[in-house]
């Protein structure tokens, strides 16, 4: 019989786009195809036949064959997308789950180069907080809430098929902490955005069930852009990014004036006497003055400053007049630029697609510059018919300054969050004085001291190195079948520098001992045990500290699937899916703190023995190098049913096998699984009669197990023995030991969820219409909680899978195009979630000073991360502030910060996470131009106020203008919550009184409901007329200015400028900026 | 299907070569595959926590010391006080739990790789040191929780669970047992352990059991379980019949420079004879109870405990005042409501020192010669070999103090003999006892005790061994021992008083165990 031979593509009339997953059949008959990636197809059709084309949501065509034919086909619907689970790409119609897909170009905030950030608001279920605006920082991302009370419950990153691992794992409370390592905590740094095609976040069970046991906490699919066959096209987009400096107005810090009343009243009150502030670790204007009337030139013969009561007067005078702008100074409103140029090009035979990016950020405050350069190339070959081959290569490279910080540590006595030798600018500006001379130095840890100095001298540099390279090989037996295997290898490194300068008040301090007393008092020096009466002398007589920590990450990953589709009598279409997956991490970190680097001298070292002695002596170690590997293997499968594209059933499971729970072959296996169905109406026959009113309805709903690890520090499902040097007082006494760092758990497994989900999707109007809707209630069991034992077995409170919690949320969803006339389009988007979660099991030793800090903790009954708070009773008629203590005694400093156990005496605030999230945005589109208006909304969570009391303040300290209304005289207390400051008497009378001004730090007084609108991105843009980018050798050209984080349009008045996202936690913490951005983008 | 099937058989070889691909450790842990490995584990078998704080807060080597001072440590006054510890520090009962039954952990996976290799003739050192450990960690969580040991009622005392192999499951049950029991275990295990301690295995032997510090645990043991002649011959292994030369030279730390700490390092010192075992621990210890400022509310006061009761009073020897009396009373510090002796000073383990963190830590000698004889003179004295006694006694005399001076039974007779014994009573008052004096009474528990020289001998005994083992905790076990009955004055209320059959002579379990599922001591 004859036959015709027919090649050809399928696209999409509205978009041009390829249609993937469109079925051509031969009429009439059971034999068809369904087009790949690129929409080809290739079918023999019996003479005299026609063929169908048909694809969800697009009217259905009967056409004559012919060898060569290029099928558009129009939609019905707007629902035209195909679902990418970064493993298979399915037609709508078979896919039951949960997801939301963004493209690329609606996700991209112009002047944003971490591409994570971009998802706020975006998809409903999904929050993005933006723990710190730093680049490399990742904001605290989290799909559908918490799922794990001591894991990070954050969402794999999958990224053309490929899991990105983050080269250390940083948990999501550490991400708000402000150290160092935080970052490099974003996996998708390296991602140049306008690379990106586009986003899909799978939500439910049923969508992450083919990652299984790694997806509990949900699945970011990023698909990066390819080449298309007959399309030529180079891209070129510049963005210029300006930000505006934070400013004083916007936060209420006392001016210098103000300021120095309150110094004159602690001076009055002999707070800052010449004997302890002239030799205090930390001293400012007071300090400086005593200093300089202790300063004797002898050319002159006079001392810096006189002390007379008029030379004294004058030179207050002159700092209450200083009112100096540290956000002016410190800050700079210099330009950022990110340049990225594409070309795609193909043929039949092959397409491929490359970029270049350079990202330069000169540094929105001092030391805190950024340089980026991203490439990424992705070629396919069209080797044969059956044959397939894609290569895709990454690279970023990155290069980042920051102001020197070390880790962030709380004391659980006092109940104090500190950071040595913090000098991040933004917290600087916010908690030093205005009186201050920009110019002077003053006294910090008994050295000379200078921001600007400071970080000239005390900053990090990063480098950083991602790499991936993958190759995919396709092989099409027959139209129903392909086998595919997939290959990928990652590299990347960091590099942190740490370097403390020799004239950095961080190195200084190590050898201030102006004087005897300070000699006494100051920690940094050394007396050494084995030299009876000795005195305290240097270790780091000259030089500063070069403080370098490597991480070096190599993975590979390997997968091999077989898809299988048919459609058997026209009405039953099935498509099974399986293969088999196995990936290797090795992650190596290295520390090494070099001492005596003489910055100034060639950077040539010149350490003292007696620094190593002392280590020895304290158990420190100069350098350490810690290994980490992950193994795991999983083999997955799905299979899809369909009747007649109305009705669809799916099943998917995967078993999968790790190494991280330790060498125990039992717990380290484990199967989870997803049955859903969907019904889509549209497809009824019957459904033609709601038609236009009604367009389209289709009902979901998915049950499944999806599972997660569980925290990085529990491994033991054998006893787990590494080494260490045990500490020993002397250097004759040491030798190394193994220890049985944790104890064996035979029981130990995955920690899992259970999820029910039930969906709909509707359009109206003939899709102007558009809303979806989800609801899901998850059980979340087996999670690692803590569990009181006898401790016979060596450990009382084991970690084990003992806790459990649930939640439950909704999502809602709809989008309008509210005017289409020919020149003139409104469309809007509103995005709505809810989500809430209890931990019903969970049995909590967490200590109170824990429970009120930070992110909170959780307790059973409450949500996973919730704060609590000292229950503050007022001011006491010393103005000492008062509160409920564990005993349930009203009390100023009895509060014992470590209590595990009587706990009733918290007052629950809420959820620190939020709870509502979404987003409305609007987009006006006349002629040519374009305004979007976005919107983003989050809220029903709490927030801790900066801690901002002492029960000692210095003359370096800036006080908010609440300090106004303190309390100065008795009978205050009736009138305001604000605590004296406490004089000496006070301070007499209880030595531990700063226990008091700390629990009012972390007290019902001090919080504030996290509930904002924040006018995200206004922008306007103009694309260049047809004629005007022809004469111009363009294939398109626009403009784009935009204004990102512009303001909140509501937030708790309490915060007084503080960003209800941001925690500052100083180190390399800093807010997102207001900026502006300028873009333009070419095509040639 | 032929096609699947081989796919069927492919995943089954793919998921069996998984498995030991899989076997990849996540992270630098290490096996117990060799005698070397198990040497360095053992490194860990010693306990971090001690129970020094709250035994020597509990005994009468403290007071209260006015409101007026501050309490800067709950865990201190809570002890003091006899409550029950509910404070979270290094030195609070759960830590001393977890800590002791840790050490226990680490032995018995030792002990268990050492039979998983063939418990062959190599490892027997090793294996010796194991038992060793678990006894003591055993023995030293026994002292704190249970009753002292008395032979008549042992097997119906409450004992503690004696762990003998690693535990593998998150919440296995575990019983008490009697405290017979438990003294029984520790006794096989020190036994089956003494012959199998090899000097050759340690690189820094005074932080392992030596076979000197094995035989004075042992001596120790025997001591505290009336088994004096055991206790002598342990003790004996120790110390050889004239110790003059192991006991501690204190001469040489009087002509140092005097500075608290580089005396405190010469105490603690591996060179010293005297040290048999030293441990380093987590501990505040340190701080409060030695040269600081703080801690001031309950200690060691100068006028009512040191110049009555310990080693600042004229006693047998000698008196300080006229440049005799004992080394220590001439090498103290600290404030006057808590004067201690050049011991014990606050060390630190820095993590990060640029950062400044890290963890206070203490060095004890938990077994030292002098203590040993002190054991071995006890034990002739219940014997009523008093002219070995005396020996025993002289030898501690004449190293500790200026003089050198040589005892006899007669004095001890004279002094303690007339000595008037220092009632518990509720009148305690503030300042002042001027009653006080180191003679308690004797309710011995499960011994008895003759009046007169056998009296005076354990009279004197007690006396030395409190100053011998001033911060070191033994005091506490001495008064359970002996069932004195002491009184703690509080301020602002009555003075509180500790009788022989009180039950807070045992402190109670933690809270955490107890919830866990075992029994709590009876209140």
């Amino acid at each position: 019989m004859a036959q015709t031979y027919v090649k050809g593509t399928v696209t999409a009339e509205d978009n041009g786009e390829m249609l993937i997953g469109a079925t051509v059949k031969i009429e009439g008959e059971n034999v068809g195809v369904i087009t790949d990636v690129n929409g080809h197809f290739e079918l023999s059709v019996p003479k005299g036949k026609n063929i169908v084309v048909s694809y969800v949501s697009m009217e259905s065509q009967v056409l004559l064959p012919k060898p060569l034919m290029n099928i558009v086909l129009k939609s019905n619907t707007t629902l035209k997308e195909v679902v990418v689970t970064g493993m298979q790409q399915m037609d709508k119609r078979l896919f039951t789950g949960a997801t939301s897909k963004v493209s690329g170009a609606n996700a991209k905030l112009d002047g944003v180069a971490d591409v994570s950030r971009s998802l706020e608001g975006k998809v409903a279920g999904v929050s993005v907080q933006n723990v710190s605006g730093t680049f490399g920082t990742a904001p605290k991302i989290r799909v559908r809430g918490a799922t794990s009370i001591y894991g990070n419950s954050k969402p794999l990153w999958v990224v053309d098929g490929v899991i990105m691992e983050d080269v250390t794992e940083v948990s999501a409370d550490e991400l708000s902490s402000g150290d160092a390592v935080t970052l490099i905590s974003s996996a998708i740094a390296g991602l140049n955005s306008d690379d990106i095609e586009s986003f899909q976040i799978l939500k439910d069970g049923s969508a992450t069930s083919i990652y299984g046991a790694r997806a509990m906490a949900g699945v970011i699919v990023v698909t990066t852009k390819k080449g298309r066959a007959g399309s030529n096209k180079i891209s070129f987009t510049s963005e210029l990014s300006l930000r505006l400096k934070p400013s004083y107005d916007d936060f209420n810090i006392m001016n210098s004036q103000e300021q120095m009343a309150v110094y004159k009243e602690m001076n009055n009150a002999g707070l800052l006497n010449f004997a302890e502030t002239y030799r205090a670790a930390n001293s400012g204007v007071y300090g400086k003055m005593y200093h300089l009337l202790n300063t004797y030139d002898p050319s002159t013969g006079a001392f810096a400053l006189a002390n007379t009561q008029s030379a004294r007067n004058a030179y207050l005078r002159e700092a209450e007049y200083r009112n100096t702008d540290w956000f002016d100074l410190l800050f700079s409103n210099s330009i950022t630029q990110n340049h990225s140029i594409s070309m795609a090009s193909g043929t039949e035979k092959a397409q491929y697609y490359t970029s270049f990016s350079y990202m330069n950020d000169p540094g929105w405050y001092k030391q805190s510059n950024v340089q980026r350069y991203t490439g990424n190339v992705n070629a396919l070959y069209q080797i044969s018919k059956k044959l397939k081959l894609n290569i895709i290569g990454n690279a970023a490279y990155r290069k980042q300054r920051a102001p020197g910080t070390l880790g962030q540590s709380l004391d659980v006595v006092s109940g104090e969050v500190k950071r040595d030798f913090d000098i991040n600018p933004f917290s600087y500006a916010l908690n030093s004085s205005r009186a201050l001379d920009p110019d002077a130095y003053y006294v910090r840890n008994y050295a000379a001291f200078n921001i600007f100095n400071e970080l000239e001298n005390n900053f990090m540099n990063f480098n950083v190195v991602d790499t991936k390279i993958q190759t995919e090989l396709k092989y099409k037996p027959t139209a129903k079948l392909e086998l595919s295997t997939i290959y990928a290898y990652k590299f990347s490194t960091t590099l942190q520098e740490h370097e403390i300068h020799e004239s950095s008040n961080q190195a200084l301090a190590y050898r201030s001992m102006d004087d005897a007393t300070i000699r006494d008092s100051n920690p940094w020096l050394y007396t050494d045990p084995d030299n009876a009466n000795s005195l305290p002398v240097s270790v780091l007589s000259s030089g500063g500290f070069y403080r370098e920590t490597k991480y070096r990450m190599n993975s590979w990953d390997v997968r091999a699937t077989a898809n299988y589709n048919d459609v058997f009598n026209e009405d039953h279409i099935v498509n099974f899916f399986g293969g088999m997956e196995v990936n290797s991490l090795e992650r190596r970190k290295t520390f090494f703190q070099g001492v005596g680097m003489q910055y100034d001298m060639g950077l040539l070292a010149s350490f003292d023995y007696q620094y190593f002695k002392q280590s020895q002596e304290e158990g420190t170690s100069y350098y350490s190098v810690v290994d980490a590997n992950s193994r795991s293997a999983a083999f997955f499968g799905t299979a899809n049913y369909s009747y007649q594209g109305k009705y669809s059933i799916n099943g998917t499971m995967r078993y999968e096998g790790t190494n991280k729970l330790g060498r125990s072959r039992s717990a380290r296996w484990l199967p989870t699984w997803n049955i859903s169905g969907a019904w889509n109406a549209h497809e009824e026959k019957w459904f033609g009669q709601l038609r236009p009113v009604m367009s389209n309805f289709t009902l979901r709903a998915s049950y499944s197990l999806t599972a997660d690890r569980g925290p990085s520090f529990v491994t033991n499902s054998l006893s787990v023995i590494s080494s260490y040097n045990p500490w020993r007082p002397f250097t004759s006494a040491t030798e190394s030991g193994l220890q049985l760092e944790d104890i064996e758990n035979s029981e130990l497994t995955y920690e899992k969820k259970h999820e029910l989900n039930i969906g709909a999707a509707t359009g109206f109007l003939n899709n102007r219409i558009n809303i979806e809707l989800d609801w899901y209630r998850r059980n979340n069991f087996d999670l690692i909680g803590i569990v009181n034992t006898t401790g016979v077995g060596g450990i009382i409170s084991k970690y084990a899978n003992v806790a459990s919690m649930r939640s439950h949320g909704v999502e809602f969803s709809i989008s309008t195009k509210n005017i289409e006339a020919k020149n003139f389009k409104w469309s809007t988007d509103f995005i709505f979630s809810r989500t809430k979660n209890t931990v019903t099991d969970f049995d909590s030793n967490t200590s109170v000073i824990e429970m009120v800090t930070g992110n909170g903790f959780t307790m059973e009954g409450y949500p996973v991360r919730s704060l609590f708070s000292f229950d503050f009773r007022g001011l006491n008629e010393d103005g000492v502030p008062t509160f409920v203590n564990e005993d349930g005694e009203i009390t100023t400093s009895d509060i014992y910060f470590q209590e595990r156990e009587k706990k009733g005496h918290l007052v629950y605030e809420g959820s620190v996470d939020p709870t509502i999230t979404g987003s409305l945005g609007n987009v006006f589109q006349y002629k040519n131009f374009k305004i979007n208006v976005f919107m983003t909304y989050s809220g029903g969570n709490v927030l801790r106020l900066d801690p901002v009391f002492k029960g000692t303040y210095s003359d370096l300290t800036a006080m908010s203008k609440e300090f106004k209304n303190r309390w100065t005289v008795q009978g205050d207390e009736a009138y305001t919550d604000i605590p004296v400051i406490a004089d000496r008497r006070l301070h007499a009378n209880d030595n531990q009184l700063s226990y008091a001004y700390n629990a009012y730090n972390y007290s019902t007084a001090r919080t504030a409901k996290g509930d904002f609108i924040r006018l995200k991105e206004i922008s306007v843009s103009y694309d260049f007329p047809k004629e005007w980018t022809t004469y111009l050798k363009m294939s398109d050209f626009s403009v784009k200015l935009q204004a990102t984080n512009i303001c909140l349009l509501y937030s708790d008045k309490k915060l007084n400028g503080q960003d209800p996202e941001f925690y500052n936690s100083g180190g390399v913490a800093s807010p997102m900026p207001k900026q502006f951005t300028l873009t333009l983008r070419m095509g040639l | 299907m032929k096609n699947s099937l081989k796919y069927l058989l492919c995943a089954v070889v793919l998921l069996s070569s998984c498995d030991s691909f899989l076997d990849k450790v996540p992270d630098s842990r290490t096996e117990l595959n060799s005698a070397d490995k198990v040497t360095k584990l053992l490194v860990s078998a010693y306990p971090s926590f001690t129970s020094i704080l709250m035994a020597e807060m509990a005994s009468d080597n403290a007071m209260d010391n006015g409101s007026k001072y501050e309490v800067s440590d709950k865990l201190q006054e809570e002890a003091y006080l006899w409550d029950k510890l509910t404070a979270q520090s290094n030195d609070s009962p759960s830590n001393l739990w977890q800590g002791c039954y840790a050490s226990v952990a680490v032995a018995n996976q030792a002990l268990q790789a050492i039979d998983a290799m063939g418990n062959s003739a190599n490892l027997q050192p090793q294996r010796g040191e194991a038992l060793m450990c678990r006894a003591w960690a055993h023995f030293q969580l026994a002292l704190i929780f249970c009753k002292t040991y008395n032979p008549e009622t042992a097997s119906q005392d409450l004992g503690l669970p004696y762990s003998s192999a690693p535990e593998t499951t998150v919440k296995p049950n575990y019983k008490r047992g009697s405290l017979a029991q438990l003294y029984q275990n520790i006794q096989k295990d020190i036994e089956e352990a003494l012959p199998l301690i090899d000097n050759n295995l340690y690189s820094v032997p005074k932080y392992h059991f030596n076979r000197k510090a094995a035989y004075a645990f042992a001596a120790r043991f025997y001591l505290y379980t009336q088994q004096w002649e055991a206790c002598i011959e342990a003790a004996t292994e120790v110390l050889g019949s004239n110790p003059t030369s192991l006991l501690r030279n204190w001469n040489t730390i009087h002509n140092m420079a005097r500075d608290y700490e580089s005396r405190c390092n010469a105490y603690i010192a591996e060179s010293s004879a005297a040290n048999l075992l030293i441990q380093t621990a987590y501990s505040d210890m340190p701080f409060w109870l030695g040269a600081t400022a703080y801690g001031a509310r309950y200690g060691h006061n100068n006028v009512n405990i040191a110049q009555k009761e310990t080693y600042f009073m004229d006693g047998i020897w000698g008196n300080l005042d006229e440049g005799t009396g004992l080394y220590m009373g001439h090498s103290t510090w600290g404030l006057e409501q808590k004067v201690c002796y050049s011991k014990y000073s606050m060390y630190a383990e820095y993590t990060d020192k640029v950062a400044g963190t890290g963890y206070r830590r203490s060095v004890t000698v938990m077994l030292s010669t002098n203590e040993t004889l002190l054991c071995r003179a006890e034990a002739y004295a219940h014997l009523k070999d008093y002219d070995h006694s005396i020996q025993d006694i002289n030898y501690w005399i004449q190293t500790n103090t200026l003089d050198g001076k040589t005892i006899t039974a007669n004095s001890i007779d004279n002094i303690y003999g007339d000595m008037k014994y220092m009632e518990a009573t509720d009148g305690t008052p503030l300042p002042a006892n001027e009653n006080g004096t180191p003679k308690k009474r004797f309710h011995p528990v499960g011994f008895t005790v003759e009046d007169g020289r056998q009296e005076n001998f354990l009279q004197c005994i007690l006396h030395l061994r409190r100053c011998e083992t001033m911060m070191d905790g033994l005091r506490w076990f001495d008064i359970k021992r002996f069932g004195i009955e002491i009184a703690h004055n509080r301020d602002g209320m009555k003075a509180d008083i500790l009788h022989q059959d009180d039950p807070r002579r045992v402190f109670q379990i933690p809270d955490d165990v107890i919830s866990a599922g075992i029994e709590p001591n009876p209140r």
